[in-house]
């Protein structure tokens, strides 16, 4: 069973008794694997929080179909099994942190204990002001809270709207470390975040939303396939005697120059671009990186070091919004 | 979709149920609680009533005569008795106007031809509802004021001897039959001045005594002064008259009030339902607090006992009880709802029904 | 029933409000002023002499629970009116701030159903306005209660015609905060259903001063559906002075006021769940 199926989903936001709009899912299809991590990813405006909103019943559907742990998500019984963060979590004021996960747990269903509380507090790293009222918080503090309270009741699939927006580096690592913890509990991760460095690391599979669209989905490895990028190095003066004394002879230098730069055009007639003492070149699949060294190595380019270039996801995302 | 539409369905026929009650609790309002005038001072008409009755001339007493100028109204000149006697005023030309003076006189007219207002009219010439002004009593006799140059007194009292006394009285006098053993009854004695004034009692040296405090030969001392003619029905009553309306198991409020109060003046406001003050006086401001708190907690002890006995009637009356205190006097006031009068009257008129 | 939890949240955010804080400590100081100046002396059931702060009030003399009586009339229409003036401003913001943006993504994701949120939010300003208007009546049934011995549940009873009285207009503002998340707008939301239902107790009254027509008709519509507030005012007086009440209008009045706050909220409820956030 996947955790998140959705077929064709349409949404456009009308004001009330209006028929036209701004249409912010324009027929999505997206499929997360129950256990994975999943990134979502995408421009300003791509309907990213919509779709989020969508999977948990907080929008209302214009056409599609949505399932999330094999039910609807107006059903509570399906929503009790999903923690969420929001983008930006409005918490009350003048409570305790324990007053407030307390809250959450009882709108769950769940029953907790004091220490239970403390120990959830603890997790996230804020039990040091568990006697604070919400209201002196800082902007992490209060994200570390609201992840605190997504986290209560085990939840099976964790949605996470920015979750490490305005936590500093070093919590960054610790919320990437809570998350695996949840990953390896069993539960699937739904992450949409900014900071693609961070989806790269926690996540297995990504989607790209751009206009309300999914551009590409996949593992990282597929997305980064497209296009992948080497480093090579090549000796291009090889199998050339050059004289050992100062009295060299003039046609066998002129020689040896012509050589190398028959080599270098050949080089670049096999796609490889000069990239200071390397040269670069960019290959859909093996077989392409395969032809072009061959072409190379026939030359007479003597390969030395071969290196594959990782692509980031901001490439990624960028090649992919500039195709749609 | 539709079964949102649900909540939209349930509204509407909510509002229906609520348009449907709130306009069914639309009806008439409840009748406002009895208008009740407790009087306590002179109103402009009575200042004006007692003005116009003004008619004795003002003259400096006589030089045998000692004492405080007499009072120029007849009426209170006559009851002139001075401190610790009784006389209760009816203002009878005002009461038969008022709700409570039409049931009595629907009550009257109902006797029939032995409707003895309707007697005195047709034999002896005084139309009581048209010629009587006021009625006095007092345990020195009745006094009556009024317009009687139509009465035939010679008819009236052919039985009785006569006499002229004083500038302008006439005196009757009928003795009784004479009876077999036992105490003789006392005379019936009447006395009538300038057809404005009518004595009837048991007493001719009471009823000459009133003629001279009229005429001006006696000292008098006002029992009621002009200020306290208000209300429909006004008068003072001594302590011991007083004394005669509480219950015997009342003994212990009994003797507080004797040794506290010196005078009860009463008034009765009659002119929609009737209003009652009774003001006690005293000389201790104490012993008059005293007795001002006794009765009030017996009032309040006699409405819960007839709220517990269910005498609904008795306790929704004294529900209008209070006392009022006031220095080393206080007045104590009660309501007659003109409802609670009609269903006392009820017996009055046989084809009426149950009260 | 998650409505309940949604109660709780609202009573613990209320806790922290000066608002309630203020009305609280209000009432407890005037309740402790008048228990502790206030003297009162009762001979066999009658309300003999009364002193407050050591000066005599002149009350006359009367059947303590016939003087009381006029004491807690007087009482219950301050109850009523002040306490209904106050729910609308003190109340106003619950609802906008339970839509608010964060605050309501949050709470939908959780398991509770949408009308649950709004219920709840309901009944909790309903045990706000319950609390404070009991918690002033019975402190003045037990001050006058231990001083006159005079014991009724009376006050009490007309306080929660107060409530009553309260919950169309809550109803009504609630409705009007989820059409428009704006607490500005739900106060004066309150303020005019407040004085509607003020004019409407007097539409006998008043209709016949409209010419025959659509102006006599259209006042017709327009007030025939508002809850008589004036009225239950009167009731609630009468119901605490021990007077004499209708048993039909009052039956009439309190289902009618019911009726149309139930209304108002499902009309809410409606646009909750079709709205989206």
């Amino acid at each position: 069973m996947d955790a998140i199926a959705t077929q064709g989903l349409f949404k456009t936001y009308r004001r009330w008794l209006r028929r036209t709009g701004q249409a912010a899912l324009d027929g999505v299809d997206l499929t997360v694997p129950q256990g994975s991590a999943f990134g979502l990813i995408g421009p300003n405006g791509a309907g990213k929080t919509t779709f989020i909103k969508v999977l948990l019943g907080i929008v209302r559907l214009d056409q599609g179909q949505v399932r999330v742990l094999g039910g609807a998500a107006e059903d509570p019984k399906v929503r009790a099994r999903i923690g969420y963060l929001p983008e930006r979590l409005h918490l009350p004021a003048a409570w305790k942190p324990a007053e407030f996960l307390h809250s959450v747990a009882r709108m769950k269903g769940v029953r907790v204990t004091g220490p239970e509380l403390s120990a959830v507090l603890e997790r996230v790293g804020i039990a040091q002001a568990k006697d604070r009222a919400i209201g002196g918080y800082s902007k992490g503090m209060k994200q570390r809270l609201g992840l605190g309270a997504a986290l209560l009741g085990k939840p099976e699939l964790l949605i996470l709207d920015e979750p490490t927006d305005g936590i500093d580096p070093l919590g960054r690592v610790e919320i990437r470390h809570i998350l695996s913890e949840e990953l390896q509990r069993g539960a699937t991760l739904f992450l949409n975040s900014h900071l693609l460095s961070e989806t790269e690391r926690i996540c297995d599979r990504i989607a790209i939303l751009g206009g309300g669209k999914v551009l590409r989905q996949g593992t990282l490895q597929e997305l980064r396939q497209v296009g992948v990028c080497w480093r090579a190095r090549f000796q291009l003066d090889a199998g050339l005697a050059l004289p050992v004394d100062g009295a060299a002879d003039a046609t066998a230098q002129a020689t040896a120059q012509a050589t190398v730069q028959m080599r270098t055009a050949a080089l670049q007639a096999a796609g490889f671009v000069p990239a200071g003492d390397r040269h670069r070149i960019v290959v859909n699949d093996a077989a392409g990186l395969n032809a072009a060294l061959d072409q190379a190595r026939a030359a007479g380019a003597l390969l030395t070091e071969l290196v594959r270039e990782e692509k980031a996801l901001e490439d990624v995302l960028a090649e992919a919004m500039e195709a749609a | 979709m539709r079964r949102r539409r649900l909540w939209l369905v349930a509204a509407l026929l909510l509002f229906a149920v609520a348009g449907f009650l709130l306009w069914h609790s639309d009806g008439p309002r409840p009748p406002p609680p009895p208008k009740v005038d407790i009087p306590r001072r002179l109103r402009p008409a009575e200042v004006t009533r007692m003005n116009q009755r003004a008619v004795l001339p003002v003259v400096q007493p006589k030089a045998e005569v000692r004492g405080p100028v007499r009072p120029r109204d007849p009426m209170l000149a006559a009851l002139a008795f001075g401190k610790g006697s009784s006389a209760v005023v009816f203002e009878a030309n005002a009461l038969r106007y008022s709700p409570v003076g039409q049931l009595l006189l629907d009550c009257l007219a109902s006797q029939g031809k032995d409707n003895p207002v309707q007697m005195l009219k047709d034999q002896y010439g005084i139309d009581v509802l048209k010629d009587l002004d006021r009625v006095a009593v007092t345990p020195h006799g009745l006094l009556l004021t009024g317009d009687f140059k139509t009465a035939k007194w010679d008819d009236l009292f052919q039985h009785a001897s006569e006499d002229r006394y004083g500038d302008d009285a006439r005196l009757y006098e009928i003795a009784p039959p004479e009876r077999d053993g036992g105490e003789a009854p006392k005379p019936f004695e009447s006395a009538v001045w300038n057809n404005q004034l009518v004595y009837l009692g048991n007493s001719s040296d009471d009823a000459r005594a009133a003629i001279d405090r009229v005429e001006g030969r006696a000292p008098t001392e006002a029992l009621i002064t002009e200020d306290q003619t208000y209300g429909e029905v006004y008068g003072v009553l001594g302590t011991q008259e007083f004394l005669k309306m509480f219950p015997p198991e009342e003994s212990e409020l009994a003797q507080k009030f004797a040794a506290a109060a010196q005078q009860v003046e009463l008034h009765v406001d009659a002119r929609n339902d009737v209003g009652i003050q009774a003001s006690i006086h005293g000389d201790s401001e104490q012993q008059v607090e005293d007795l001002g708190k006794s009765l009030a907690g017996m009032l309040s002890a006699a409405r819960l006992e007839a709220k517990a006995s269910g005498d609904d009637q008795l306790s929704q009356l004294l529900d209008f009880a209070q006392v009022q205190p006031d220095g080393s006097s206080f007045s104590l006031e009660m309501a007659l709802p003109l409802d609670y009068l009609k269903k006392q009257l009820a017996w009055c008129h046989p084809d009426a029904g149950t009260p | 029933m998650k409505t309940w939890a949604v109660t709780l949240d609202l009573l613990r955010e209320a806790r922290s409000r000066k608002w309630f804080l203020f009305l609280g400590g209000a009432i407890t100081l005037g309740l402790l002023v008048l228990g502790l100046s206030l003297k009162l002396e009762v001979v066999d059931g009658a309300l003999a002499a009364s002193r407050f702060f050591g000066k005599s009030l002149d009350n006359p003399m009367m059947s303590a629970d016939v003087a009381l009586g006029a004491v807690f009339s007087v009482a219950s229409q301050f109850i009523f009116y002040g306490g209904m003036l106050f729910g609308i401003f003190s109340c106003s913001d619950f609802a906008p701030k339970l839509l608010s943006p964060g605050r309501i993504e949050h709470l939908l994701a959780l398991p509770v159903r949408r009308w649950e949120l709004l219920a709840g939010t309901f009944l909790g300003v309903l045990i706000l306005a319950l609390a404070g208007a009991a918690y002033g009546s019975v402190g003045l049934t037990l001050i006058f209660g231990v001083k006159a011995g005079v014991w009724t549940v009376r006050p009490l009873l007309s306080a929660m015609l107060a409530v009553v009285g309260f919950i169309p207009v809550y109803a009504m503002m609630l409705t009007a905060a989820v059409f428009a998340r704006s607490a500005a707008l739900s106060s004066g939301v309150g303020g005019v259903v407040f004085a509607l239902g003020v004019v409407t107790s007097y539409r006998d009254t008043l209709l016949p001063m409209f010419s025959p027509g659509l102006g006599r008709f259209s006042f017709n519509a327009l007030t025939v559906l508002m809850p008589r507030l004036a009225r239950l005012a009167e009731l609630s007086s009468q119901l605490a002075g021990a007077k004499p009440v209708s048993a039909t209008v009052a039956l009439s009045l309190i289902g009618g006021c019911l009726a149309f706050g139930a209304g108002a909220l499902m009309v809410g409820i409606w646009r909750f769940e079709e709205r989206d956030f």
